[in-house]
């Protein structure tokens, strides 16, 4: 009975507070219209989120580019090194079984996918390399392996976001995958790689021949390939959007051997 | 003694003489076997790993342990240690970040799934001509040209052998090369550290 009085008491000398958290708070129509606000709008933000994260990481995507095969990887360096004999460069389309969209094969059955087991072990193998020519009087110092991991790293999220970049402010249409982006930027450590031996190996005038070889090789290659995800749309798009886009797939090229000079010097 | 013992939350004086003392309970398992910690386990383990041309079955990679990879990395650290070389950080670090990016490598190569445990027991275990080499290099004071081909023998020997580990538990047949060489490229960060 005191107790009752009491609460009608503080009833009566906070009204808005007592509202706020006692027993009618949630029969008050405010309250719950904005609590069903407040859900939805949480809803909508972790679907946003989590789209975003399946279009970039979710896993059956990731692996997709991990479907690799021996015969595969040994083709693909060789087109790398040497891509102006090879025809055929566009993808290989597959109905897909379960959703009945159209999508391109995996790795395993197409050359001209792009894959991210090759570009991750030439990165990897780079790191290695460099750490083991850095060390010329044979006393090996593994605090070079994480310096070099860090530049590598930072070069390649710098030069990917930089390519993103560029393809929002020339209005490239937004398809181009962000992981084709990173695969087709790796790609460019197989000739870093060659070129790093023969200068610890052999002549100054060779290692510039090979360099330049690899480069003009790496360049071609790149713009055949990327051809295939930029140039897409080729009914739609207007004459001066083609221009730009074929710019852009010139800037890409030049950035890629600009910075394999940076990662052979 | 206190044979007649039952465990209950009790402190008594009995516990207190049985935790402290050199006696401890009858009935009580040893402390390494409450630990999960099996030297003859280990012994085999490693046994697998030193007969190259031996066949294996799943059940050796089965029951992964974590003990006898740490054993085998401090062993190794303490070999580099003696040779004035402190690389206790760098082997945490390599052997982390290698294992780390080798499970999720395989995992995404294959169909079947590795448990991360099973990951590091393999390559751990796998490490142990890697550590033997470093020994031959301290004990006997090789440098030059026959380090190097000592060096080469057990990276191959520890590539192989980690690879057939990881293929037969994986069912990865057309994928042999791609299998070994990531294995080969973390051996030869240890193999370096060694040399």
């Amino acid at each position: 009975m005191g107790g009752n009085q009491f609460n009608q008491q503080q009833n009566h000398e906070q009204k808005p507070f007592q509202n706020f958290l006692g027993n009618n708070f949630l029969n008050d129509p405010t309250a719950q219209l904005g609590l069903q606000l407040g859900q939805k709008a949480f809803e909508s933000g972790a679907e946003m989120v989590n789209q975003n994260l399946n279009r970039w990481l979710n896993p059956a995507n990731v692996k997709k580019y991990f479907d690799v095969s021996n015969s595969f990887v040994f083709k693909k360096i060789g087109l790398v090194l040497f891509p102006f004999r090879h025809k055929s460069w566009a993808r290989i389309e597959r109905r897909n079984d379960q959703n009945g969209k159209i999508d391109y094969s995996s790795p395993r059955d197409d050359i001209n996918s792009p894959d991210l087991y090759i570009p991750v072990m030439s990165c990897v193998t780079y790191i290695i390399l460099f750490a083991i020519t850095m060390t010329a009087d044979g006393n090996f110092n593994p605090e070079i392996l994480g310096g070099t991991a860090l530049k590598v790293l930072s070069l390649l999220i710098g030069e990917v976001l930089l390519m993103k970049l560029i393809c929002y402010l020339m209005s490239i249409s937004a398809d181009v995958a962000f992981l084709d982006l990173i695969a087709y930027s790796g790609y460019k450590f197989i000739g870093v790689i060659v070129v790093s031996i023969l200068k610890k190996t052999t002549s100054k005038f060779l290692t510039y021949l090979v360099y330049a070889y690899v480069s003009i090789a790496l360049g071609f290659f790149l713009l055949r390939s990327l051809k295939y995800f930029v140039l897409t749309d080729q009914s739609l798009s207007a004459n001066t959007q083609r221009k730009n886009k074929i710019h852009f797939l010139f800037f890409i090229a030049l950035m890629e051997i600009v910075i394999s000079w940076f990662l052979i010097v | 003694m206190n044979t007649q013992f039952e465990y209950s939350d009790r402190v008594t004086f009995a516990s207190i003489k049985a935790a402290f003392g050199t006696g401890g309970y009858d009935d009580e398992p040893p402390l390494l076997e409450e630990l999960g910690i099996s030297f003859q386990d280990i012994k085999k383990k490693a046994l697998v790993v030193l007969y190259p041309f031996r066949r294996y079955d799943k059940e050796n990679m089965g029951n992964p342990d974590l003990v006898g990879p740490i054993l085998f990395c401090l062993i190794f650290g303490s070999i580099l240690l003696l040779s004035g070389k402190n690389y206790f950080g760098y082997l945490y670090g390599v052997s982390a970040s290698g294992s780390i990016g080798i499970h999720l490598i395989f995992n995404l190569m294959s169909e079947a799934q590795l448990e991360p445990s099973n990951t590091c027991s393999i390559l751990g275990y796998c490490l142990l001509p890697i550590v033997v080499l470093s020994a031959i290099i301290f004990f006997l004071h090789l440098n030059g040209y026959f380090s190097i081909i000592v060096c080469i023998l057990c990276l191959i020997w520890s590539t192989i052998t980690a690879t057939r580990m990881f293929i037969t538990s994986l069912s990865m047949k057309d994928q042999v090369i791609l299998v070994a060489y990531p294995i080969a490229l973390f051996y030869s960060c240890f193999a370096l550290m060694a040399m």
